[in-house]
């Protein structure tokens, strides 16, 4: 019999007792279903993934910042007068040894502005923000923090990554009264703070301050840098018989005559209104880092130089002499050290030997209160030193003595920086943990907080989904053909004993059934590819808002800026895939449905003979 | 005159479980062309294995059958498929359309089976539609036709491709009297006006003396050929 004959008669069968294929129609379309859905979303979430979170996020997790350990006040290195090299900065060596591991692609240094006083009252109101750490970024490892051109361009506002952890404001809390007792043995239960709760055992308390990160971002706002310290508005004294600290507020008059006394001793030689105004740019918020550890503020590398030119050509040219005496720079007057290689920016590396000289009087070689029966601490260092912004100090680089001043307002670019970090990035992901733990082998210490694990994990689980739901496809289809087709032919025996009694071939019955399948086979794929497509189309707004509140929830933790991901991504189909689940479909039908067909062609013409 | 069909010494046994049964036990006789046939016996007299075995339905384990000089025993499945579905014509007790074809199409099966161009077979499903007088029938499906008028189509598609003999198993066995009348005048009709040969398997002696010739069958075994007895 003619194949199109065949294919009318099963077309016919259909037509009169539709409800029996059914059963193989209604799982196909299932199947075809959810294989559309779900290989099309899951290819939609990693694009989504890749175009808008890796770019910037897997970027992120390219890139490894390695940060100095916080250095605890070691008095002998600050009578040695050590470079930064000796004190466990970082430097080229460094550099060259970490870009040795296999799995970097580059490791730059994070180059610290040698500023003391950088703030701003701009961002929040009534509240001062110090940015402490400022580094430098190169354009390209900044690029992997943001979308936004990392560059100076002169009369623009200068882009800027903050660190969240930098929003922070310190004030004094005078709450108690102008005089606060603290007693050592127990502080805590001593000192109320403003709201009557227990605070801090001092004068100075730091408070976070709560920000909203889409605010932030893009806003233009001014720093300044420079300017002089503020004075300390209060004495601190303390009594070894009853172990208390005594914190007295300055009266308004005391704390004028130190300004005063300040500002005599600056006029000789600075004109004030020039050295007490700091200097301020404009920039713009292009990154929020909310890194846990890290307090690093980032500018661009193109910037630095110029406003450090700035800041020293400011000193400069407040000079009203010719000559700053060299017995005043260090001791006197403190300010950036240059020791003919490198810039230190508190003054404290490089040379202290001349105050050195001061305290070994006071104190002892052995660094050591002998009162107090405790090493000395910053806070002994009652210095009348002025720091005085944008000065460099020169300095002998064999036995630490001051030189005299260096006046080359272009010395930032060409001396060696500081660099309290290392930017590290990396060839791929993949090397992440590898790289770390060579990393922290080498003696670098860098803590893996593994926000990665998130998105490893989310891709990891779109994999297994995926190959899961293939190998169930598989299966599934295989199933579903053989049990129904089996049952198919099982009830058709009377009407396979009808045909081959009237002279229809074994090929023939066998030819009715396999084709009988895939044309069940072939409805169920239509309907389930227009019921697929559908679906998936109607699905994109939910698998977009999950995507949306997966980001926020995961990247609250990183650094990165965020594009948009667009609607429309989520309503894509994924035809390759459909493409491979369609052959799929079709092939293991077509051989599955064999083995009930050649039992069917089996069946005997007497079947038709048999009375019910 | 032409045998059309020849029965020789043929033998049936199968296993049921541990018995093994007999069910045809050497059988014999010849049917010249045109003429008609009734096999009467009561029921696991071995009537409906002779058809089956006559028919190339089912093996025969002694014995052959040839039918328009063709044995049947050596043919192979398909050739022997072939062979039923140009040569014979059958009629059952249960009827047998399928079910999802309509009456015309029902009789159009067995010409496409055998190839026939589909004008050619529309044409001929038409013509034996209506010798049947159910030609404003035909495209019933046989649910909605009665028991008798369903036999009567599927006697036109046992007509379908001229075959040379009919066999008809126990034709009348699900109808009433009337409609069973009807198509025992029809299969007569065949042999005398149509010269086919028919052979009919029944239990009912009245039908069987429609027929002009009865063999009796008890327990697989001839037990009397009227032929042979008018001989």
């Amino acid at each position: 019999m003619k194949i199109s004959n065949i294919l009318n008669l099963n077309i016919k069968k259909l037509k009169v007792n539709p409800k029996k294929a059914l059963f193989l129609i209604i799982p196909v379309t299932v199947l075809i279903t959810l294989s559309i859905i779900i290989s099309s979303q899951v290819q939609n979430i990693k694009e989504a993934l890749s175009s808008s979170v890796f770019d910037t996020i897997s970027n992120q997790y390219t890139l490894l910042t390695v940060q100095t350990e916080e250095e605890s006040f070691d008095p002998t290195t600050m009578f040695k007068g050590e470079s930064s090299f000796e004190q466990s900065k970082f430097s080229s060596v460094d550099i060259a040894n970490i870009e040795s591991i296999e799995g970097v692609k580059s490791a730059s240094l994070q180059k610290v502005i040698p500023i003391q006083n950088i703030s701003t009252s701009d961002l929040f109101p009534e509240k001062t923000v110090s940015l402490k750490n400022l580094s430098t970024l190169d354009e390209e490892t900044a690029s992997l923090y943001t979308t936004e051109d990392f560059t100076y361009t002169k009369d623009n506002p200068i882009p800027i990554i903050l660190s969240a952890n930098s929003f922070t404001y310190t004030y004094e809390d005078w709450s108690q009264g102008n005089t606060v007792i603290i007693n050592m043995a127990n502080p805590q239960a001593e000192v109320p703070s403003q709201n009557g709760q227990r605070g801090r055992a001092t004068i100075e308390k730091t408070e976070a301050i709560e920000y909203t990160k889409d605010n932030l971002v893009g806003r233009t706002f001014a720093i300044s840098f420079g300017g002089l310290d503020s004075i300390k508005s209060y004495t601190t004294s303390m009594d070894r018989v009853t172990r208390t600290i005594t914190i007295t507020k300055l009266t308004d008059e005391e704390y004028n005559a130190k300004i005063e006394e300040r500002k005599s001793a600056i006029t000789k030689y600075w004109d004030y209104d020039k050295i007490s105004t700091p200097i301020t740019y404009t920039f713009v918020i292009v990154g929020i880092d909310e890194s846990e550890s890290s307090t690093t503020n980032y500018i661009p590398e193109s910037f630095a130089n110029v406003l450090m030119n700035r800041y020293i050509s400011n000193e400069i040219n407040a000079r009203v002499v010719d000559e700053i005496p060299t017995n005043v720079l260090n001791s006197d007057f403190m300010g950036i050290t240059y020791n003919g290689d490198e810039l230190s920016p508190s003054g404290f590396g490089g040379v202290i030997s001349q105050i050195g000289g001061r305290f070994e009087e006071r104190m002892g070689q052995s660094g050591v209160i002998p009162e107090e029966g405790r090493n000395v601490s910053a806070s002994d260092i009652s210095f009348s030193a002025i720091t005085i912004p944008g000065l460099v100090i020169d300095i002998n680089s064999d036995d630490n003595s001051v030189v005299g001043t260096l006046d080359n307002p272009n010395i930032y670019s060409t001396a060696t920086k500081y660099a309290n970090g290392i930017n590290v990035v990396l060839s791929s992901i993949t090397y992440r943990s590898q790289v770390i733990k060579a990393l922290n082998k080498a003696g670098y210490a860098y803590q893996d907080l593994g926000d990665l694990d998130v998105f490893e994990n989310l891709e990891n689980t779109l994999e297994t989904v995926s190959n899961a739901f293939l190998i169930s496809f598989i299966v599934l289809v295989a199933s579903i053909v053989i049990l129904t087709m089996g049952k198919l032919v099982s009830e058709s025996t009377r009407e396979i004993g009808i045909f081959r009694a009237i002279g229809m071939r074994k090929k023939d019955i066998l030819t009715m059934f396999i084709s009988q399948s895939i044309l069940y086979v072939f409805i169920g794929y239509l309907s389930g590819l227009i019921l697929g497509i559908g679906l998936n189309f109607l699905s994109s707004t939910f698998v977009s808002s999950w995507f949306d509140s997966f980001i926020n929830e995961t990247v609250s933790q990183t650094f990165n800026v965020v594009n948009t991901v667009e609607e429309n991504i989520f309503t894509n189909i994924n035809w390759t895939s459909i493409l491979i689940y369609s052959i799929l479909l079709f092939i293991i039908s077509l051989i599955v449905s064999i083995i009930p067909s050649m039992s069917a062609s089996k069946i005997s013409p007497v079947e038709a003979i048999k009375n019910e | 005159m032409k045998n059309i069909l020849e029965v020789k010494n043929l033998t049936k046994k199968y296993r049921d479980g541990d018995i093994q049964v007999t069910a045809l036990d050497n059988i014999s006789f010849k049917l010249q062309e045109g003429h008609d046939l009734a096999i009467l016996g009561p029921s696991g007299s071995g009537k409906t294995t002779l058809l089956q075995l006559a028919g190339g339905l089912d093996s025969m384990t002694e014995g052959d059958v040839i039918i328009n000089g063709q044995s049947i025993k050596k043919l192979s499945d398909q050739e022997i498929s072939d062979f039923r579905n140009k040569t014979m014509g059958f009629i059952f007790q249960m009827i047998n359309l399928q079910s999802f074809l309509t009456a015309k199409e029902n009789i159009l099966v067995p010409m496409l089976i055998l190839g026939t161009p589909k004008e050619e077979a529309e044409e001929k499903a038409k013509e034996l539609l209506e010798q049947m007088n159910m030609i404003n029938r035909a495209n019933h499906l046989p649910s909605q036709l009665s028991g008798g008028e369903q036999q009567r189509i599927a006697v036109a598609r046992a007509l379908a491709n001229n075959p040379k003999i009919i066999f008809a198993d126990e034709p009348t066995g699900k109808l009433d009297k009337k409609n069973s009348e009807l198509i025992i005048d029809i299969l007569e009709s065949l042999s005398r006006e149509k010269g086919m040969s028919v052979v009919m398997i029944t239990h009912d002696e009245n039908i069987a003396k429609r027929f002009s010739r009865i063999i009796r069958l008890e327990n697989g075994i001839a037990k009397k050929d009227s032929n042979l007895d008018n001989k």
